[in-house]
């Protein structure tokens, strides 16, 4: 385990010594945005995109995935095993996936997620451009401290590289040209942390996250939910970019023998109208205003509770994505707050 | 067990389809051990008027159609309407928003007069009959075709996405065209296609009709934070949603 | 006494038609017309929508075919916007364009006409339907298949779906193509050549059989049209109008598609909701043409790729002059196969073909728009006038289709004239009816684009207009 401190020229010549031993996804140009994508060479890198459009959480849990493969009552259960690396996670992107691995392994351990996320090697990077929504200063998470194989940090011209675990030793062996980071590094590196902390704030709460459990706790009968959800179109777009919604649905995709098929499950959310539908056709969200307020409490109160973490890592994306501009979490416990 | 019997039937329509079930290619035997098919104009001669299973394609727009509509009707156990034009009536509803004689003259002038150039109202199938099955979309989805197809096989309710085509995208990992500022029919329509126009770099056109309570008003709310204005949405809404509530377009 | 034979619908062609039969006293045809009976309107509802729309919108006048609309709208469409535009963008919809024509080619000889051929005319109904094939002619089924898949995936590719794809538009294309996407399609050539290549044997190995209906199926003298290249080859994207005569004379050439109304006319008839085009020097209804693979074979000096030059040689052997019987439309259409699959391979191996600079952006700069492109069955036009905020005022569609109008009425008569008589409809009979139409591959969504429902409906009628009888089929 180390630090080691290498130039921009080095890096990219160990990413690409990395691409030609693994497969790797990596945090590309998507148009005018960024996505993560299979990385065939360095160059097309870009350490820094101010935020990933599509959370990581995809390569863990795909948008849909099949689960168990069936012939009458035979079934064998399908889990993905093939080691991969994942390049560029920003620090707010690797709290979420470190509460992921915490909620798919409690309770009903879930061998498909956890078998990924055990196969994967995870290179964090810290942010270099901030996105026009992100506040993860005031959730915490502008920087993280673990979880992460490997984390990167731009300081200057070069990038030091932190690797904690064996699977990131097992990278930052195939780097070539670098050098142990040294004090004043370190240094040059807390400077970064402070500095993100300052400016991944585009919204600011007025409150500590973990407060937030409590002020929801007075909060479930305030006109904003119903006054906010006029607008809202139920389309959900607000929990799929969300990098720790979870949820999903499952169906059968069946043969054309009827008999074998395919169960998959697929990326639902608390949003949609029917996410909450049961046998006989009860909703016991069939509110759009339920609905609203559900995803709030859902990050700001029942996970928190179950956890000890905020479920909301500040990342923006809801903000972005939501047409309608109603989904910004700051905006609406602010105002909770306020009306305290 | 017998497969159900099953036949086709085309009204007003460009019959893509029909050939969306051509397009299945080699999977066309699997979907004949399954069901049998007795009429289908498009690709046989034989004809049979004993079946279990209507598959209907097209729009309505003659009083003559209505009539042959309602005898299939009779005479299915199971009535089902491929694509846009029986779901939803379709591009062809755009008619409706017009004077029907003006319709006729605009193509084909002096002559439109002629007794045999008459046309109606534009309906989909289920403003004449009962349809106990929609296959939604311009085409249909060959995908969703043959889920339904097996889960009437099966004699279970096929799973139809009621949500709107956005979840596909955020799926996809599309960029939404509403951060370039363009109209994108996608928050009020059904999901289900997988959002190809979208991930093409087009807007959603609405092809699979409005998902199940789609907050248009919350549409024509938003117009104005992106310079855009409800007629443009209402332009872009008539193209498959004309005269279909609750669209006010 | 007074007889009429109606066929309705016709089967296995795409959309609805209607052929009636009019016998005379003696029991002899004396007239038969092909009737399409249904309504849309799309020239009236396009009005009012931006030009931008307008490739997806007439894209849904036809399922098989969207391709063509998507191309010569667009092609109407940058001319409102008054831009050339980029030559990777031109190059890939030349490659959706052919890639287009080869799976629609492929539908119209394996799944709707190769049962006829292979099974015989008179073989009996249940039995001549591609369902029969899987198990009578498995290979050939599969080859079917296969070679139309070839077509549908670069489309599908290429545009994101298979029908009514969304990536045409004005100014050029939505998307560049990917260099793993067009190795795919590469891939895929080498069967795709070799399908076409074993079909065209099996299908002359055939013709023997075919001797009288080659003589009796719309074997006529007419005009032809169609695009060609400057040099006179054949084209399918850009190019002018060439006409020829029945003797094989060219009587008009590099016609540009823009000045198409000085050359063609349009008449209406009271039975049938498809116009009928003329080349308007002659004048209607002598101044029948027929479009489509026929056409274009008889018109070009040359297809320009080695293998369809080496067929279109054997084709010119078939009579001298214009082959003139509508049979000969499969063995066209066989050519033309193995044309797209050539230039497809052609296109493919140009670095150009990858550029990413792919659309034209511009407001509406003309009034006027014209986009004229060769579809599976021939000429297509669109014909656009715009306001100045670019929405559409005024449309005139003329389909590929409409043009083989009066072709196909005069084939009907002459099949009917041939194979039918007394007052009732034997099987054998009705198909050679059905087959003539099918021969043209009419798409008559399409070229009802204003009508749309044309079931084939052969009625038979007397001299004194009774129904006798009739053959009703969808």
């Amino acid at each position: 385990m180390g630090i080691r401190k290498l130039s921009t020229a080095s890096l990219h010549a160990w990413v690409d010594r990395i691409i030609a031993g693994n497969r790797v996804i990596g945090i590309q140009a998507k148009d005018d945005k960024f996505a993560f994508a299979p990385l065939s060479a360095a160059g097309d890198l870009r350490l820094d995109h101010d935020v990933a459009y599509t959370p990581p959480k995809a390569f863990f849990q795909p948008a849909i995935e099949t689960l168990v493969r069936y012939r009458g009552i035979e079934h064998e259960s399908v889990v993905d095993d093939d080691p991969f690396v994942l390049f560029g996670v920003h620090p707010y992107d690797m709290v979420a996936l470190n509460q992921m691995a915490e909620i798919w392994s409690r309770d009903n351990y879930d061998p498909h997620y956890m078998s990924r996320w055990e196969q994967a090697t995870v290179v964090a990077c810290d942010v270099q451009n901030v996105s026009e929504n992100c506040f993860a200063g005031c959730m915490g998470t502008a920087h993280v401290k673990e979880g992460f194989d490997i984390l990167l940090t731009k300081v200057g011209d070069s990038y030091l590289a932190d690797y904690r675990t064996e699977k990131g030793e097992k990278l930052a062996d195939l780097m070539e040209q670098s050098r142990d980071a040294t004090d004043g590094d370190l240094r040059a590196r807390r400077e970064v942390w402070h500095a993100n902390n300052r400016l991944l704030r585009r919204h600011e709460l007025q409150m500590f996250p973990n407060n937030l459990p409590e002020l929801l706790e007075k909060s479930y009968d305030h006109p904003v939910w119903e006054e906010m959800a006029e607008r809202c179109f139920s389309c959900g777009s607000c929990n799929l970019c969300c990098p720790t919604c979870y949820c999903f649905d499952v169906q059968d995709d069946v043969e054309w023998d009827l008999q074998s098929g395919e169960r998959k499950r697929a990326w639902d959310g608390c949003m949609l109208a029917s996410f909450a539908g049961v046998a006989g056709g009860h909703n016991f969200r069939g509110d759009r205003a339920d609905r609203y307020r559900h995803r709030y409490y859902r990050k700001g109160k029942y996970v928190p509770e179950m956890i000890g973490e905020c479920a909301c890592v500040g990342c923006g994306r809801c903000i972005s994505a939501c047409v309608a501009n109603i989904a910004n979490p700051v905006t609406v416990y602010n105002r909770l707050l306020e009306d305290e | 067990m017998s497969k159900p019997k099953v036949a086709i039937f085309d009204f007003a329509c460009c019959e893509g389809c029909q050939l969306q079930i051509v397009n299945l290619e080699e999977e066309l035997l699997d979907l004949i051990s399954v069901v049998q098919p007795v009429t289908w104009r498009e690709a046989m001669s034989e004809k049979d008027d004993d079946y279990d299973i209507a598959l209907i394609e097209g729009s309505i727009t003659r009083p003559e159609d209505e009539e042959r509509l309602r005898a299939i009707r009779d005479r299915a156990d199971i009535l089902v309407a491929l694509g846009a034009c029986a779901t939803i009536g379709g591009v062809n509803k755009l008619k409706n928003n017009f004077e029907l004689d003006e319709v006729k003259r605009c193509v084909y002038g002096d002559a439109a007069d002629m007794p045999h150039l008459d046309t109606a109202m534009t309906k989909g199938a289920d403003e004449v009959v009962e349809v106990d099955c929609y296959v939604h979309g311009c085409p249909m989805d060959k995908k969703e075709f043959t889920h339904i197809v097996k889960s009437l096989a099966l004699g279970k309710e096929p799973v139809i996405p009621d949500y709107p085509v956005c979840v596909e995208c955020k799926q996809r990992g599309t960029i939404c065209r509403y951060e370039y500022g363009e109209i994108c029919l996608g928050v009020v329509t059904r999901a289900g296609c997988n959002a190809p126009c979208p991930s093409g770099g087009l807007w959603c056109f609405g092809c699979r009709g409005y998902a199940p309570e789609p907050n248009v008003q919350a549409a024509r709310d938003v117009m104005e934070e992106y310079d855009l204005t409800v007629e443009d949405l209402q332009s872009k809404l008539k193209l498959f949603n004309s005269k279909q509530e609750p669209t006010n377009a | 006494m007074a007889r009429e034979i109606a066929i309705d619908p016709v089967t296995r062609i795409e959309g609805h038609a209607k052929v009636t039969i009019h016998l005379d006293d003696d029991g002899q045809v004396e007239d038969a017309r092909f009737h399409v009976t249904q309504f849309r309107g799309f020239e009236k509802f396009c009005e009012g929508r931006p030009l931008h729309e307008m490739p997806a919108i007439t894209a849904r006048i036809c399922g098989i075919c969207p391709v063509s609309h998507l191309i010569a709208s667009s092609k109407a469409c940058d001319m409102l916007l008054a831009v050339g535009i980029p030559e990777p963008a031109r190059k890939l919809r030349r490659l959706l364009n052919l890639a287009q024509i080869l799976q629609s080619h492929a539908l119209s000889f394996f799944h709707l006409s190769s049962p006829d051929l292979l099974l015989g005319m008179d073989a009996p109904e249940q039995e001549r339907n591609v369902f029969h094939l899987f198990s009578s002619h498995p290979d050939l089924a599969r080859d079917g298949i296969r070679l139309r898949k070839y077509g549908q995936q670069i489309v599908e590719w290429l545009g994101g779906k298979r029908i009514h794809p969304a990536w045409v538009v004005p100014g050029g294309v939505s998307r560049p193509l990917s260099e793993k996407l067009r190795d795919r399609m590469l891939e895929g050539l080498p069967e795709a050549r070799e399908v076409t290549l074993r079909t065209i044997q099996a299908y002359k190995n055939l013709t023997e059989d075919f001797r009288e209906e080659i003589r009796s199926f719309g074997n006529f003298p007419s005009m032809f049209m169609g695009l060609v290249t400057p040099q006179g080859n054949l084209e399918t994207y850009d190019g002018r109008l060439r006409f020829m005569d029945a003797q094989g004379d060219i009587v008009a050439d590099q016609v540009p598609g823009s000045d198409y109304r000085d050359h063609i006319g349009e008449a209406v008839e009271p039975w049938s909701y498809l116009k009928f085009p003329y080349y308007k020097p002659t004048g209607y209804p002598d101044g029948i043409y027929r479009v489509g693979p026929l056409a274009r074979m008889n018109i070009v000096d040359a297809c320009g790729t080695p293998l369809a030059d080496e067929e279109l040689a054997e084709f010119r052997e078939l009579q001298r002059g214009p082959a003139l019987s509508s049979f000969h439309f499969h063995y066209a259409r066989l050519i033309e196969i193995l044309f797209c699959v050539e230039r497809i391979e052609q296109i493919l191996n140009d670095p150009d073909i990858l550029g990413q600079r792919v659309r034209a952006q511009a407001g509406p700069n003309a009034a006027e728009g014209i986009g004229v492109a060769e579809a599976p069955r021939g000429t297509l036009i669109h014909h656009y006038r715009a306001d100045e905020n670019g929405l559409i005022q005024q449309v005139n569609l003329v389909i590929a289709t409409c043009h083989n109008n009066l072709a196909m009425n005069k084939s009907v008569r002459q099949v009917a004239r041939r194979f039918v008589s007394g007052d009732a409809l034997d099987d054998g009979a009705l198909n050679r009816v059905e087959a003539v139409v099918r021969a043209y591959d009419p798409c008559l969504s399409c070229s009802t684009h204003a009508a749309g429902r044309m079931p084939l409906h052969l009625q038979l009628i007397g001299p004194d207009g009774a129904l006798l009888d009739e053959a009703k089929r969808g």
